[in-house]
């Protein structure tokens, strides 16, 4: 007879495996990162530039230099870059934050010799012409007024607003009129000073074939592309308001999104992935306490989480949820009644173990395959902090106490040092 | 290539295993066939109802999802207006847990009248998050219903009003499940770090015992075929107009379905395709435009959908993207934009090749469509389309008659005269 009843045996595997990573360097020295692994011949290339928000005066100005690097070229239309790359079945991506941007290249290898001319040029020798730019200012400008039209978006901006100041790089959010203000010769400028050798780090993984390095340097190794601005991470003192409630109206919203945020650790400090435990049972995943709470018992909202932001010089623990509009005080007490509960309650070990065990298999999910390895590393750029940062993590998991869960909740969840955002009603 | 092996049980339920080395974990996929085209008309949105109630507890396990976490594993489902498919993740060495665990719910749930009533509001806020509080959210309630008068797929999944899931009770509930959740209604596959002989022997050992059900008989209405253009104008507090124009085009498992797919590519498929080109870049019309296909697997549509350009009116870029239509209708696309799509389609199949759990997601959807191994084939049926092909069909399905579209315009936008 068969015992439906009974949990079958599991175990979880012992020893995290990641693939190696080895440190390389192009002639002039650009930093290479190769992930090497994979069954499929293909490649994923990450160039990453100091050139994020935090490096550039000007809202809009890192986001819109790096989205039109790739239109066009001192030698190509861009239109002929877009064919190119889509002939040989290759996806050019890219994205800014704070103190970065990045061009990832995922490619057939085979076609990395053709492939890599045309990311030398657009690196090198963009076009930045008015036309590209006048088109892509004007998508932008219609993304921004759509998406601040949801109020998820709201809630965000405000909420960075908030924590940091709308001086301070972390808190300056776009507005309309920065659409209005920002100039081809902000981009040229900001692509002059930032997209040289010095401040360039490349991420290899994939199977790239046995002449990377070599192809790499024929493009990338010389000393062509340098300049003299120094790779400045700077940010300034955070200017945080004492107003702890903000709302976000917009009439005729039929959900509200709420945004309770408070300004927290960075990656390096040594409570940062204790943390990461906390946050996993108290809404990092679907069988947390905010899930179960607002979700799976109250059905106030499709979805509620929590989470843990860490930029290069301050971090933020945040909850992020929609919920129906005239629910939303009930739904705010009960959020701060869930901290509440895990500074006075001790964490059962059954659910500890869950959660626990839930993190371990999430964290080789994170770690499995050549280009999950590649991101994961990318997380760590700018922070002194290497790939012992995950086998440390994994030691993390594995020696958590609920006593010492309480005392971080009694640190870190903390209702006086929450501040709430909320959008709609 | 995918390698492949296949067993079927005596109750009917299909197994496809895949082995894949490279990784430590396992995945399983299960896809049931059943989906939004099964429900009444007056019953719409439940098929996705049902699949929040999976997750409330099966006969003999309190929990799913508990079990699972402590095993490491993760799970997520989605239903279309074809399938509904649930799948996990987790330490291969564990793939035990995950088999007692959906094999119970398909032998039955625990039908539970709180989790109805928690989940049929979970899924009223996800009605709303996603269709009635985002600006252009409720383009599929409109243009469903204006191409389709008569098919099922006239509704999203979601559901065509938030009443009829409120509406919904427990018998209801109860007797969805025993006419659709069934093993000869289903297919599981299991990609990963696995044996494929140990995986049959477990599979036999938790579904082995589950008695194949009746099946209710699938009789889907017939879309008539359309005869003149339809027209749908809205106007709503949005900061920009869009356009959307739908066609009628083949099912999944016809064989023009690869000509229409490449028909997309080509006017759509990466910023060197044409229409981005030509309307977006060049004549900036459009702020954003795209062209894609629904991939149903009954006949489905062929949608061009655009963001109208500040200044510009919505009625001259229309005529933007028929002159579009025109030019592929009347020229032959050339073999290097042809081989260019080609190419990108080749290359797609090999990335979604990297992922164990990708891998099992298109394994059961081949196999409930036609047979696994048909995966193999996709490149090869893509790469015999030719240029003629594409114009051919290209004529056959853009044409006024076949067309529905509609003006999504915003309030404050001064309307241009057209």
């Amino acid at each position: 007879m068969l015992e439906r009843k009974e949990v079958p045996e599991y175990a979880l595997p012992t020893g995290l495996t990641i693939l190696e990573q080895q440190e390389l360097r192009l002639n002039n020295g650009v930093p290479v990162h190769f992930i090497h692994g994979g069954t499929q011949e293909v490649t994923k290339l990450d160039f990453i530039f100091s050139a994020g928000v935090v490096q550039s005066n000007k809202p809009l100005v890192a986001s819109m230099t790096n989205t039109l690097l790739q239109e066009g070229t001192e030698l190509m239309s861009s239109f002929e870059v877009a064919e190119k790359i889509d002939f040989f079945g290759a996806y050019l991506g890219q994205a800014t934050n704070y103190h970065h941007a990045q061009i990832t290249l995922y490619a057939l290898s085979r076609y990395l010799p053709e492939l890599l001319p045309i990311i030398e040029q657009i690196i090198k020798k963009p076009a930045l012409s008015q036309h590209e730019f006048d088109v892509l200012l004007a998508k932008k400008r219609q993304d921004f007024l759509v998406d601040s039209e949801k109020v998820k978006n709201l809630a965000y901006r405000k909420s960075q607003e908030v924590l940091f100041g709308s001086n301070h790089p972390y808190g300056k959010v776009a507005k309309l009129n920065h659409f209005d203000e920002i100039l081809l010769s902000d981009i040229k400028a900001f692509h002059q000073a930032q997209y040289a050798s010095n401040l360039c780090t490349i991420i290899v993984s994939g199977q790239p074939g046995n002449d990377f390095l070599a192809l790499l340097n024929t493009h990338f190794g010389g000393n062509d592309w340098s300049n003299s601005t120094e790779d400045n991470q700077y940010v300034p003192e955070v200017n945080i308001t004492t107003e702890r409630f903000h709302l976000e109206k917009k009439e005729n919203a039929m959900q509200s999104a709420i945004r309770i945020v408070r300004p927290c650790v960075a990656k390096e400090n040594p409570d940062y992935l204790p943390l990461l435990l906390l946050n996993t049972l108290f809404g990092g995943y679907f069988g947390s306490r905010l899930m179960t709470n607002l979700r799976e018992e109250k059905g106030l909202t499709y979805g509620i989480n929590s989470y843990m932001v860490s930029f290069l010089k301050a971090g933020i623990f945040g909850i992020a949820t929609e919920v129906m509009a005239d629910q939303r005080e009930l739904a705010v007490t009960e959020i701060f009644n869930e901290m509440a509960k895990l500074r006075n309650h001790t964490v059962e070990e059954e659910e500890l173990t869950r959660v626990k065990n839930y993190m371990l298999g999430d964290l080789m999910r994170n770690l499995d395959g050549p280009f999950a390895v590649s991101d994961a590393f990318r997380g760590l750029l700018g922070f002194d902090l290497d790939f012992d940062y995950f086998t440390s993590f994994e030691q993390t998991i594995k020696d958590m106490t609920s006593s010492k869960l309480k005392d971080l909740a009694n640190k870190y969840l903390v209702e006086d040092d929450f501040y709430v955002v909320v959008a709609g009603k | 290539m995918i390698e492949i092996q296949k067993y079927t049980l005596d109750n009917g339920l299909r197994l496809v295993v895949h082995q894949d080395k490279t990784t430590p974990l396992a995945a399983i996929n299960l896809i049931y066939n059943v989906g939004a085209k099964d429900e009444s008309e007056d019953k719409t949105g439940f098929a996705h109802l049902f699949e929040h109630l999976m997750f409330g507890g099966s006969v003999n396990i309190p929990s799913y999802d508990m079990p699972l976490q402590h095993a490491g594993g993760d799970n997520n489902a989605w239903t279309s207006n074809d399938f509904t498919n649930y799948y996990l993740t987790l330490p291969a060495s564990n793939l035990e847990t995950g088999l007692w665990l959906e094999s119970d719910r398909m032998l039955s749930l625990d039908f539970s009248q709180k989790s109805l009533d928690v989940q049929k509001k979970v899924v009223i806020e996800e009605f709303k998050q996603r269709y009635l509080n985002q600006p252009y959210g409720d383009i599929p309630l409109l243009i469903r219903p204006l191409a389709y008068t008569t098919h099922p797929y006239k509704w999203p999944t979601i559901g065509a009003d938030i009443k009829h899931i409120e509406d919904a009770t427990l018998d209801e509930v109860k007797s969805f499940f025993y006419s659709h959740y069934a093993p000869n209604n289903a297919v599981l596959c299991v990609t990963g770090n696995v044996e494929p002989a140990d995986v049959f022997e477990k599979v036999k050992k938790w579904f082995g015992s589950i008695a194949a059900r009746e099946l209710k008989k699938r009789a889907l209405p017939l879309e008539p075929k359309q005869t003149q253009m339809r027209e749908l104008t809205v106007v709503k507090d949005v900061p920009t107009d869009v356009l959307q124009l739908v066609f009628h085009m083949c099912a999944r498992t016809d064989p023009e379905y690869y000509t229409t797919d490449l028909l997309s590519d080509i006017l759509s498929s990466g910023t060197s395709a044409r229409i981005y080109q030509s309307l977006v870049k060049e004549q900036k019309l459009f702020t954003d435009l795209h062209a894609y296909i629904t991939g149903d697997v009954e006949k489905g549509l062929f949608t061009f959908a655009g963001n109208i350009s500040d200044n510009v009116s919505i009625y001259d870029a229309e005529k933007a993207i028929w002159k579009e239509i025109e030019r592929i209708k009347s020229t032959l696309v050339s073999e290097y934009e042809l081989q260019k799509v080609k190419n990108k389609i080749e290359s797609s199949m090999m990335f979604a090749e990297i992922n164990f759990l990708n891998k099992a997601m298109n394994l059961a959807q081949f196999e409930l469509l036609s047979q696994a191994e048909d995966l193999n084939l996709e490149v090869e049926k893509y790469n015999m389309v030719t240029a003629q092909d594409i114009q051919k069909y290209a004529q056959s399905i853009f044409t006024e008659q076949n067309c529905s579209k509609l003006y999504y315009l915003s309030k404050n936008k001064n309307q241009v005269e057209c």
